[in-house]
This record gives structure tokens, C-alpha cells and sequence, in this order.
């Protein structure tokens, strides 16, 4: 079971509304996440398809606001499956991470020249200065 | 027919179960673990990849309910303030957890002569000291000596990480106000170590490390394991012990996935299924001669139950502080108000850690709930940038005290996939964990804003908090008032042990997995030591 091509349209259109575009971000279409973002995310998670069909389903022939808005108040559910993808997709746009600064869970052991602490042991030099705190029994 | 046979079970491949069968077969002894989840693969993690925090909305996530797999159990929760928390598999929850590796304190140990409530644990931390001093080596702790927290102790292995961003700024509020704080030690390596890779500071610990670099046992412990000679049986649904007619424990039924029963006997069992699973499966092992579970002559198996209420306090700052840079658990911690101090209108106390908040999707888990135009549209977009990067948590472990009310118990429907009954626990924060939460959360905000937090939030009780699951196995001297001696041995059953945390007797105000090893390494120790103890006749 796949995301047929209006499907898309419709998801694209709901999750603008979730994520609209501003003066550095862009929206969620702009940022295409109705694509192979959301391709890959029901990949691996193909339990959710159903209910993102039944939202979008909904969804076909009302305002995407208001859709959104039937969605979130009337059913919750439907509403946490397309909200969680839309979210989770727009996160995952190299242009959206660049944009955010955000480098993502990038490996980065601590280097060598990282060891030498001298500054953090002069931070805890008050601490030290103050004693013991455990209680003694 | 001929029944495969073991000089010793152990049941579940967590952090305790996987010492003991380490050192039971280190020391030459026939060795079988059973544990009902799988091993995990490398390529299962998604700690390295984009798909990270999706995956931990369902696949990674700690609560079982949630996550579902063949491996985990259903839990009733319906009467809980607390979900709990866990990871059925090779490792067990080591797998999942933030790896913060602290010691209780000597105070932990006597909280009724100090303080009156209660009990004092029949051993003392001294008698734990030379096991803490093992498994900090074991599991590649990294950390710094002379913590004024503690008595004197020999330093970890490892050095401590660097304070980063993070650290330095949480320090900055706590040097203001004289508060204490020490670089936190955690079970990861901060340098290439033993079985162990050096860490890559991905911060995403809770969701299994695709380095395997994390203290996870399935590292740190099974590879040693297996070349000693222990057997591994993963897939594996005990559903209770055998019991011979001296009442002595004879052996294990369980089940694979597909419901196909066998049998496996020794000389003797050692329970390690923690906080929920111990009492569950002790319970389910009820007889003739023990026709209220298994151990249970003092009516206290599945008793007790305390699962470290957790608070999260969140600060929220102008520059950037790469918060989403690792380790997960804590670049410090602070142990200013972790002893009782009757001025406050409670007892005992809590520690805190100061933590990275990770990646964008999780930060947006807060907004759940939240009205429309709050947590998306324009707002959407404000909230990222103000956060992501820009922001620490203190996590508050709250020392919740034993109540018998609080327990696990058999539920009368609710069933594993093997139809096997789970558990039900009931769970209430007590008045003196709720004035406790409120004064850690308080002085935690007056520590944010001495770092220079431009905002706050606050969560007094998370209920996805249960990561430790203690005390419903307690220990003690006397067979009326305890399930287990010193040793972990069962004292109505003298060939039955338990090395897990449900054998703590208060919950302490730490991250219990360094004591749970350190409990499991002396118990161990003390068998090897004294084999007779292994034979069903003593």
C-alpha cells in the first residue's frame, strides 16, 4: 500500500499548514517532504500508512486549516500519525538542518587536544575548596 | 528422556544477569541464561541516522507498551502515577539507558536510623565499595575521583568528558550560588576501552549506541561470557520454577515464540528480571507448597515497588550551547540538596544531572497536546529556533520511599504472546515525593536562572519516567521482613537467588544501575567463593 500521487498533494498542502514558510525556513512542500521524506519514514514504519490515508482522506475537498483543525479536535489520532510524519520529515531536509544550524547526531569523539581539562578543573577548585557534603553515619 | 541440565540458570541477560553469568562462568561453572528478548544487531540502532528520533517514537522507545516487541510483556499500568520503563533483550535496559553511573551514598543505607523511615539495608556502602570499584572497570566508566558527595573512593578508570557548552553553563549557575556539582560519571568510555569503542558523542544513548561504545553489557559482559562457556538462550519465556519435593528450586519451564515448551534444571536458579519481572515470575511459580508465589512466606514479593519519580526542569538561553552534542546522561551532576534536611517539611533528597536536550523532533514531544496555534504554524518555527541548541534540562531523580501499597501483582486478564499473565502494577507518589518534587524543581529554576536562562519550563512528574524499577524483592535479615539475605538468597528457597534491584530496600537518590552491578558482582562473588552454597541439599 502506497502514497499515490494526490494523496501526496493533500498531505503536502495539510503539513504546510502545520509548517508554513517564513523569511529563512521553508515551508514543508517548499522543503518537499511529501516525497522521499515521507517514502522513507512509512518504509519504516508501514503501520501508519493506513492512518495517514485516513487523514488525508478526510482531509480531500476542505480547507487545509480546517482539516487540520477537524483533524486535531475530532480525531486525535489521525492528527499525531500526520503531524509526527510532517515533523519528523521537515527535520530530516539537509536545507532545513542548514538552516536551523543544526548539524545533527554527528559523530564527534573527544579529540586529544579536548583532554586537557585544565579549565574545567579550575571551575570545580570552589567545590572542592568547601569539603566533604555526604552525611556520615 | 534426558533434560538438559546447568550447574546454574540465570534468568534475564540484563546488567545483573549478565555479571553473573559472566563470573559463574569465568570461575568454571555450567551456565545457562535465558532471556526473553533477542540479541540486538548494530545495523538495528539508528543512533547514526537521519531516521533517529522517528524511530524512537515506536521501535526505541523504553516504555514495552509502546514498543511492543515479541520480546517485551504488556504491563497493566491503569492504577500508576509512573509508566515503567525497560528493554527486554541481550543487556537488558543497559541497552537504553543514559549509562549515568553513580554510587548511593553511605546515608542511602541507613534511612531509618537517620531519618526514621523506612529501613536500613543489612549491608553498608563500604560493603559495596570494592564491587563499585569492579564494575566501574567492567563497564568502562568515565568519571573524576573525589567527589565531596562521597567518601573518599578510587577514581574511574576513564577520565571525565569535557564540560562542554553545556556543562559550563549549568556549572556557571551553581558556582554562583555555592552549590556543589562534579563532572558526571557515566558507563561510556570517553577513550577506546576493553570491548569498548571510544564514544562519538552522537547523544543518542536511550536509543541503543550504533558505536557500541555505551557500558551495555551485551558488550561489556556477554562477549566474555560465551568464550567462558556460558550458554545463551535468547527467545526464551520463563513461565515459572520448578519446585523438587524438599521445595527446593529444581529447575526452569519456558517457552519460545511459538509456545513450544521445555524444561532445564540445576543445582541452582538466580533470578535478574528486576523490578517487575522478578516478582512476576516468582508469583507465577506458586504451588502446593507455596501457594502465594514462590519466596513469598513474607508476603512482600511484588511489595515495595519504587520507580524514581523523574522532574525535568528546562532552561532556555540566548547563545548557542550545541546542545545536542553527547553523552546523553549528564555532563554534571549536582548533590547539593541530596540529604534530608527537616527544615524542608520532607525527607531524603534527589540528585540532579544536567543534560543535553538532543535533536528537534524530541524537543517537539513536549508539545503534545498543545493548542493548534501554540505549537504549530508560525509558532512552529519561533519555538525551534528558540530551543534547538539553545537549551539544558536538569533531571531530577526523586528518592521515592518503600510502600507496600505500591506493587506488582498478577493481572487477572492481561496476558504476554504467550499467554502467560502479566503483570499489574499499582503505583501512587507519596506527600513526601510530591514536596519533594516541588522543592528540587524550585531551586533547579533558581539555578537556571543564576546561568542566565532567558525562560523555563517544568514537568514536576513526567509519566513515561519508570527507568528504575526497585525493592519488590527487598533484602534483609529477617525471613518475616525480607525475601532475600545480603547474599540474594531467597530465604525460604535456599538454592533460589535474586541479584536484581528489586532486592534494594530504599530507592536511594541515584541512577541505580552502578549498585545493581555492584550488589550482582557481591553476590556473585560470594557463590564462587562458597560452591556448597550452589548445592540443592544446603
Amino acid at each position: 500500500m502506497k502514497i499515490s500521487s494526490e494523496e501526496r498533494v493533500v498531505f503536502a498542502k495539510l503539513a504546510d499548514v502545520l509548517i508554513p514558510g517564513n523569511d529563512t525556513m521553508p515551508s514543508a512542500s517548499q522543503a518537499n517532504i511529501q516525497g522521499m521524506f515521507l517514502d522513507n519514514l512509512l518504509a519504516l514504519r508501514p503501520e501508519l500508512i493506513t492512518d495517514t490515508k485516513s487523514a488525508i482522506k478526510i482531509a480531500v475537498g476542505m480547507p487545509p486549516a480546517e482539516a487540520i483543525k477537524f483533524l486535531n479536535t475530532d480525531r486525535p489520532e489521525l492528527f499525531g500519525t500526520l503531524s509526527l510524519l510532517a515533523a519528523a520529515a521537515y527535520f530530516m531536509v539537509p536545507e532545513v538542518r542548514d538552516s536551523l544550524k543544526y548539524p545533527g547526531q554527528r559523530s564527534r569523539p573527544v579529540l586529544p587536544e579536548e583532554e586537557n581539562q585544565h579549565d574545567d578543573m579550575e571551575l570545580l577548585r570552589v567545590v572542592i575548596k568547601r569539603g566533604p557534603i555526604f552525611r556520615k553515619v | 528422556m534426558e533434560k538438559p541440565q546447568s550447574d546454574i540458570i540465570v534468568i534475564g541477560a540484563g546488567a545483573s544477569g549478565s555479571i553473573a553469568s559472566k563470573h559463574l562462568a569465568e570461575a568454571g561453572l555450567k551456565v545457562t541464561c535465558f532471556e526473553q528478548g533477542p540479541e540486538v544487531n548494530k545495523d538495528e540502532y539508528y543512533g547514526d541516522q537521519l531516521e533517529w528520533e522517528f524511530m524512537a517514537h515506536k521501535r526505541w522507545h523504553p516504555n514495552p507498551n509502546i514498543r511492543q516487541l515479541p520480546g517485551d510483556y504488556p504491563i497493566n499500568v491503569d492504577e500508576s502515577d509512573v509508566n515503567p520503563l525497560m528493554y527486554n533483550a541481550v543487556g537488558g535496559s543497559t541497552i537504553i539507558f543514559a549509562a549515568q553511573w553513580q554510587r548511593a551514598t553511605i546515608s542511602d543505607f541507613r534511612v531509618h536510623s537517620l531519618d526514621g523511615v523506612a529501613d536500613d539495608w543489612p549491608i553498608s556502602y563500604f560493603d559495596l565499595e570494592p564491587f563499585y570499584d569492579i564494575a566501574d572497570i567492567e563497564m568502562g566508566v568515565s568519571g573524576l575521583g573525589g567527589d565531596p558527595a562521597y567518601p573518599p573512593m578510587t577514581a574511574p578508570p576513564l577520565p571525565p568528558f569535557p564540560l562542554g557548552k553545556v556543562g559550563r553553563k549549568a556549572v556557571k549557575g551553581l558556582n554562583k550560588l555555592g552549590w556543589h556539582w562534579w563532572p558526571g560519571p557515566q558507563a561510556i568510555p570517553s577513550k577506546p576501552y576493553r570491548n569498548q569503542s571510544q564514544c562519538a558523542r552522537r547523544g543518542t544513548c536511550l536509543h541503543g549506541c550504533p558505536e557500541l561504545a555505551k557500558g551495555s553489557t551485551n558488550i561489556t559482559h556477554w562477549p566474555d561470557a560465551i568464550k567462558h562457556g556460558a550458554n545463551l538462550v535468547t527467545g526464551a519465556r520463563v513461565q515459572r520454577i520448578t519446585t523438587n519435593n524438599l521445595g527446593l528450586a529444581s529447575g526452569i519451564i519456558y517457552q519460545d515464540f511459538e509456545g513450544k515448551e521445555f524444561v532445564h534444571e540445576a543445582e541452582a536458579v538466580i533470578i535478574c528480571g528486576n523490578g517487575i519481572g522478578t516478582p512476576r515470575l516468582l508469583l507465577l511459580s506458586e504451588n502446593d507448597k507455596y501457594p502465594n508465589g514462590l519466596a513469598n512466606s513474607s508476603g512482600l514479593v511484588g511489595k515495595n515497588l519504587m520507580m524514581h519519580p523523574w522532574a525535568s526542569v528546562i532552561g532556555y538561553f540566548e547563545e548557542d550551547l550545541e546542545s545536542w552534542l553527547g553523552p546523553a546522561g549528564q555532563l554534571i551532576h549536582c548533590m547539593e540538596f541530596y540529604e534530608s534536611d527537616a527544615s524542608r517539611g520532607f525527607v531524603r533528597g534527589a540528585k540532579w544531572s544536567a543534560m543535553p536536550t538532543g535533536g528537534p523532533l524530541g524537543m517537539r514531544a513536549a508539545y503534545a497536546g498543545r493548542p493548534l496555534d501554540e505549537a504549530w504554524g508560525s509558532e512552529f518555527h519561533k519555538e525551534v529556533q528558540k530551543r534547538l541548541g539553545r537549551s539544558f534540562e536538569w533531571g531530577i531523580v526523586a528518592e521515592d520511599l518503600p510502600d507496600e501499597n505500591n506493587r506488582v501483582l498478577l493481572d487477572e486478564d492481561l496476558t504476554d504472546g504467550n499467554g502467560i499473565p502479566a503483570p499489574k502494577i499499582i503505583y501512587k507518589n507519596s506527600e513526601n515525593t510530591d514536596k519533594l518534587l516541588k522543592f528540587h524543581v524550585e531551586r533547579a529554576k533558581d539555578a537556571l536562572i543564576a546561568s542566565g536562562a532567558t525562560s523555563i519550563t517544568s514537568s514536576q512528574l513526567m509519566r513515561d519516567c519508570g527507568w528504575h524499577l526497585l525493592g519488590t524483592c527487598r533484602m534483609g535479615e529477617h525471613p518475616d521482613a525480607s525475601v532475600v539475605d545480603q547474599w540474594g538468597r531467597c530465604h525460604d528457597v535456599s538454592n533460589l537467588y535474586i541479584f536484581d534491584g528489586s532486592t534494594f530496600v530504599t530507592s536511594t537518590g541515584v541512577n541505580p544501575t552502578g549498585t545493581i552491578a555492584a550488589i550482582a558482582l557481591r553476590c556473585v562473588n560470594k557463590m564462587i567463593n562458597n560452591p556448597q552454597a550452589l548445592r540443592k541439599k544446603i
